[in-house]
């Protein structure tokens, strides 16, 4: 660098840097800061707002609580969180200090949100980005069980794949491209039941954060979308129980203090009940079916204690699995003399575990501290043993024979991170980072081992895919600077990298985004984000299956890329309705499909030989209107977008339609409190048909090996999802029904899943003799659930 | 630092389970939601209707052009997707009255006849043609384009090249024990090594079948000859469900090089259709191009993944403009061995 350069690096950019990041602070300012907690509970409110009337300022509280605002002496502040704001506090400052402010929720009553919060929420808020309010999500109707995922598949932008699956796919994004965080900790398969259940266990849920738009940098790791959610820490003054008994499943969940009430913990836990169907079916063989055995069970515990006022420690643990199993024998006796018998077991099982020890901090200069260290795994497996014998008495024989197959694939991640939050002024903030996390990927390990009497054959067989290390350590700043009450400029830059021994690729990741007041009521928004995805998920036309498996960015695969660019408006219509309107543009580079006949069970192929690389673009306009009343409160959201892909080795090179492509899209939900006691919810889905692949021609082919396919003949696909399904459209509705009693509340659940008993066609394909076949899933599905909560105030 | 507790305490009206009478918009909303739920209702109900849209038939062209015969083509008609009527699948292998011109490297050389009493057989690997040239033998290195024009239809035309052959040099044979678990336990087999070199420099792809030819009193019947192959270069069995009848296989494991290609005829199988002695068999190696070996490759991925709901289909390739199908060129070297009954 010259001397020029340098002079003027020292006279002019690090001066302005210091003057911008203390700009407007006040010297004779002290700091109140602290944490907002539910009084009953004592479990930290994130998002609560904390007005400060002197310097005309409102603060948000982070994931943990935590809030700090600059005052002078005379200080007035208020604390609110969901429509609940206190009397006004007015008291006299001589240093910095460390407030409480507990708030008593409202406890069965729906939430409202009162004008200016959601003024607030509205102004402050990012573009994309929405805190997803978890016990009027749990009100909606479901099938099965409230979930969280589901519900967050009805926010605009959003489209559910598969219906009643988990799946998500986020403004033209595919469904390995979200950041799925369970408490800091990714999570690698959020399904159970083949997608129709999410692994998050909605009693231990506090907060659900989604962000589809303009990304802070503290995320990174995936393109499309970063579902943040956190769950409660444990009641600190008393034992609380809940248990939830279903059709499908049920489960248990239990929260409390230690007698010093510095320690509190959460255990829960969900089984379902297939497989006790199952058997029962089984053993009346019933229809003269066999029935295979399912399951799936998750348990999360967590306990939270508090060192200090300054100093939280947090332990997370959740696992969760899913299995399925099948066995079939049968015995052949000839003439009284010989039997044979013969046995196949089929096993299989997918699931996650993770763990995770987290520190919060708050040193003596106000710079709040998180470090966490955590482990999670992703592990599918799949078995099949044989077993026959033969026994001739009259021979004295003996045969038999016997043979193990087995699959498997995983992937394991170890994390460390430290974020680091410090407030300069009341109007600028700065997030900032590192961490890294070490992948170990085994996209697939087969073995094979039989055994034979008959000829004294034994073979072992064994083949692995390469097992693969990687690193990707990241480190990022996030600043916020409020320039007056009508603009907040948030910047950021994530330089995140991706290690093994082959490669290195370092990459920045710049984010901005600025929120302009127009009017008190109304604000526009603009931003840009650039996001880095260092590993793909092989799946098979997007479904949620325990198949699909993880593979690195290693060449000759490259990194996902996706530059968004987001324009938005939010306007606050009365006192408590508001909408907001975003438009987005999204370029996705190197998105990673199979090629042209390949799946995941084409396992005769290395997984780098079975993919493809091209581009995807998507962009759409969406609508939110929400309105909250203490009877009557509903969301209507609407999402007009198109996604496409292009890749060389598919659709001869030209662009398709994306899968999940979708041009309307609206839902809307209403929830309505009928008495004291009885409430109603509704949700309809509308969405246009999504883009199928379909043959409109059939012709002979040049040579006949196209066994099994009708008359030996080929079809003719014009293009890549040429068709479109008919549109869907489907109407829940959940009826509930809640008592109290002194120390319980009782509720009581009816839930119906499309009700109007729609036929909503998933996907089309043909099979032999029949020409057409359309799959539809759901049917109308009633579901009933009663849920008793112990030592409810 | 000073530390302080604050509790900030709920208004009465909201306490558990009250709810505000007076609550503006209450009267309104009580109105308009059953409006809203008959609207959803309303708007839910109706039936939908999937209907593939029919563009049209158009002619198919499809067929090998090889060394080792007359040029010869199959030209049929494509068939709407829905349509399961039994005239529908006759035209598709077999359609007459189509004006059939042959170009050989860019001059019109012949016009194809139609064979009346054309007899398509979906079990065997290769049909001859329908459109037959009474006089041209394709050799390596001619271009042909044809084009084809019939009634009501689309004009079609495809071109196709003749490459290079490669000799098989030798074949060794050797009579073998099978391994049990092949065929019938204990029976023997004809192991056969087949040696051939592949060109260097440019890539070479494949497609080996085994054909008896059976030579009796009143008549001459070739058959294709099932055989099992595990040589590490192969990649694709061609295989119509009932028999394997083929091999594809591209040099990327043996570029340049001289190889032995093994593989092993079930001697069960040999002689089945005569009662002579002594059976004639014949390899042959056709030199295909690229485009050939991928759409056996696709054709085999089609056959795998049909009727399953969880693959995307297999989208196959076309090279006939116009129209629908695949033709190729194929240069064949033949080996004939006689093997005793």
């Amino acid at each position: 660098m010259t001397t020029e350069k340098l002079y003027y690096l020292n006279r002019t950019i690090i001066p302005l840097f210091f003057i911008l990041i203390s700009y407007p602070s006040y010297s004779q300012c002290h700091s109140v800061s602290g944490f907002v907690e539910d009084s009953y509970t004592g479990e930290k409110l994130a998002g609560a707002f904390v007005y400060d009337y002197t310097e005309k300022n409102i603060i948000q509280t982070n994931d943990f609580g935590f809030f700090r605002i600059m005052t002078n002496s005379d200080v007035s502040v208020q604390a609110s969180y969901m429509g609940i704001k206190s009397e006004l506090l007015r008291f006299h400052l001589f240093g910095d200090t460390l407030l409480k402010f507990k708030i008593k929720q409202v406890i069965g009553l729906h939430e409202v949100q009162i004008s200016s919060e959601m003024a607030n929420n509205r102004f402050g808020a990012i573009l994309g980005y929405g805190r997803l309010p978890v016990k009027q999500l749990l009100l909606m109707p479901a099938l099965g069980e409230a979930d969280i995922v589901k519900s967050v598949q009805n926010q605009p932008g959003i489209k559910g794949g598969l219906e009643g699956s988990t799946g998500m796919f986020v403004r033209g994004g595919s469904s390995g491209e979200n950041l799925f965080l369970l408490d800091d900790v990714p999570l690698y398969n959020v399904s159970h039941l083949y997608g129709f259940f999410s692994t998050f266990n909605s009693s231990v849920v506090k907060d659900v954060k989604l962000y589809k738009g303009c990304f802070p940098a503290r995320y990174g790791g995936r393109v499309s979308s970063v579902i943040d959610v956190r769950s409660i820490d444990g009641n600190q003054e008393e034992l609380k129980g809940e248990l939830s008994i279903g059709i499908i499943s049920s489960h248990f969940m239990a929260e409390g203090p230690t007698s010093n009430h510095k320690t509190t913990f959460v255990v829960s836990g969900r089984r379902s009940y297939f497989d006790l169907y199952s058997g029962i079916f089984d053993k009346l063989t019933l229809l003269g079916l066999n029935f295979p055995g399912y399951s799936f069970y998750d348990f999360n515990t967590r306990i939270a204690h508090a060192i200090s006022p300054k100093d939280k420690i947090y332990l997370n643990f959740y696992t969760g699995r899913d299995k399925i199993y099948d066995r079939i024998s049968n015995i052949y006796t000839a003439n009284n003399q010989a039997t044979y018998s013969e046995m196949t077991e089929e096993k299989s099982g997918w699931g996650n575990i993770t763990g995770s020890v987290r520190w919060n901090h708050l040193t003596d200069n106000l710079l709040f501290i998180n470090t966490t260290i955590s482990g999670t795994g992703y592990n599918y497996n799949v078995s099949e043993n044989y077993r026959s014998l033969q026994n001739d008495s009259l021979a004295g024989e003996q045969l038999s024979r016997s043979y193990t197959a087995e699959y498997s694939s995983n992937v394991t991640d170890i994390l460390l991170k430290s974020d680091f939050e410090y407030s300069f002024s009341n109007f600028h903030k700065i997030n900032f980072g590192l961490g890294s996390t070490l992948h170990i990927f085994n996209p697939g390990k087969n073995s094979y081992n039989s055994n034979s009497t008959t000829t004294g054959q034994i073979t072992e067989t064994s083949m692995n895919s390469i097992k693969i290390q990687s690193n990707e350590p990241y480190l990022y700043f996030d600043d916020e600077f409020k320039a007056g009450e009508k603009i907040i400029i948030r910047s950021g830059l994530r330089i995140s990298s991706f290690i093994t021994s082959r490669q290195t690729e370092i990459n920045p990741e710049p984010r901005i985004s600025a929120n302009f007041k127009i009017l008190p009521a109304l604000s526009l928004k603009a931003g840009y984000s650039r996001m880095f995805q260092y590993m793909h998920l092989l799946s098979n036309s997007g479904l949620s299956m325990p198949t699909d498996f993880w593979i690195p960015a290693l060449k000759p695969v490259y990194p996902e890329k996706s530059d968004q660019v987001n324009v938005g408006l939010a306007c606050q219509l009365t006192e408590n309705a508001d909408i907001s309107i975003e438009a987005y543009k999204k370029y996705l580079t190197n998105t990673t499909d199979f090629k042209n006949g390949y799946s995941v069970f084409s396992t005769s192929e290395n997984w780098y030989d079975r993919v493809t690389q091209g581009k995807g673009e998507a962009g759409g306009v969406e609508i939110s209107l929400k309105k909250s009343g203490k009877i009557l409160s509903f969301d209507v959201n609407y999402t007009l977008s198109k996604a496409t892909r292009i890749y060389d080795d598919l659709n001869n090179g030209r662009e398709f339609p994306f899968r999940y492509d979708r041009l309307h899209d609206l839902n809307i939900s209403l929830y309505y409190k009928i008495s004291e006691k009885w409430n109603i919810s509704t949700l309809w889905v509308y969405g246009t048909g999504y883009p199928v692949t379909v043959p409109v021609e059939k012709y002979s082919p040049s040579i006949n090996i196209v066994s099994g396919i009708q008359h030996n003949l080929i079809y003719y696909y014009p293009s890549q999802n040429n068709f479109r399904l008919s549109d869907y459209k489907r109407l829940d509705v959940g009826i509930h029904y809640s008592i109290w009693r002194k120390k319980t509340e009782h509720n009581i659940s009816l839930d119906v899943f499309n009700a109007l008993n729609r036929k909503n066609p998933v996907n089309m394909y043909y099979i032999q003799n029949i020409s057409l076949k359309y799959v539809y899933l759901f049917p109308f599905m009633p579901s009933l659930t009663y849920t008793i909560k112990f030592n409810t105030l | 630092m000073e530390t302080m507790e604050v509790t900030l305490h709920l208004p009465p009206e909201f306490k558990k389970g009250h709810i505000d009478k007076n609550y503006n918009n209450d009267i309104m909303s009580n109105r308009i939601l059953p409006f809203i739920i008959l609207a959803i209702i309303s708007c839910s109900c109706d039936k939908h209707s999937n209907v593939i849209p029919d563009y049209g038939r158009k002619i198919t062209i499809n067929g090998i052009i090889s060394t080792d015969s007359l040029l010869n083509v199959n030209i049929g008609k494509s068939a709407y997707i829905d349509d399961i009527s039994g005239s529908a699948h006759n035209s598709l292998v077999d359609l007459d009255s189509v004006e059939v011109k042959v170009y050989l490297n860019g001059t019109v050389t012949d016009s194809l006849r139609h064979v009346a009493g054309y007899n398509y057989d979906v079990w065997k690997l290769f049909n001859p043609g329908n459109y037959r040239s009474a006089k041209l033998l394709p050799e390596p290195g001619h271009n042909f384009r044809i084009t084809a024009k019939a009634k009501n239809l689309p004009d079609a035309e495809v071109t196709a090249t003749i490459p290079e052959v490669v000799q098989i040099i030798k074949i060794d044979t050797t009579t073998i024990i099978l391994p049990p678990g092949t065929y019938i336990s204990n029976s023997t087999g004809v192991k056969c090594d087949i040696a051939f070199t592949d060109p260097a420099l440019e890539s070479n792809y494949y497609l080996l079948n085994i054909w008896e030819i059976t030579s009796g009193k009143y008549f001459t019947s070739n058959n294709e000859l099932e055989f099992t192959c595990a040589d590490p270069v192969v990649e694709e069995t061609l295989s119509n469900g009932r028999k394997n009848q083929g091999i594809a296989f591209s040099d990327k494991l043996i570029n340049g090089e001289k190889y032995k290609l093994s593989l092993i005829i079930n001697r069960e199988a040999i002689g089945i259709y005569t009662t002579e002695n002594f059976q004639r068999i014949s390899f042959r190696l056709y030199s295909i191009n690229e485009d050939f070996f991928d759409y056996i490759r696709l054709l085999n991925l089609c056959s795998k993944n049909f009727g399953n709901p969880l693959f995307e289909p297999v989208m196959l390739i076309s090279n006939v403009k116009g129209g629908y199908g695949m033709l190729f060129g194929a240069a064949i070297s033949s080996y004939n061995i006689t093997v005793s009954n």
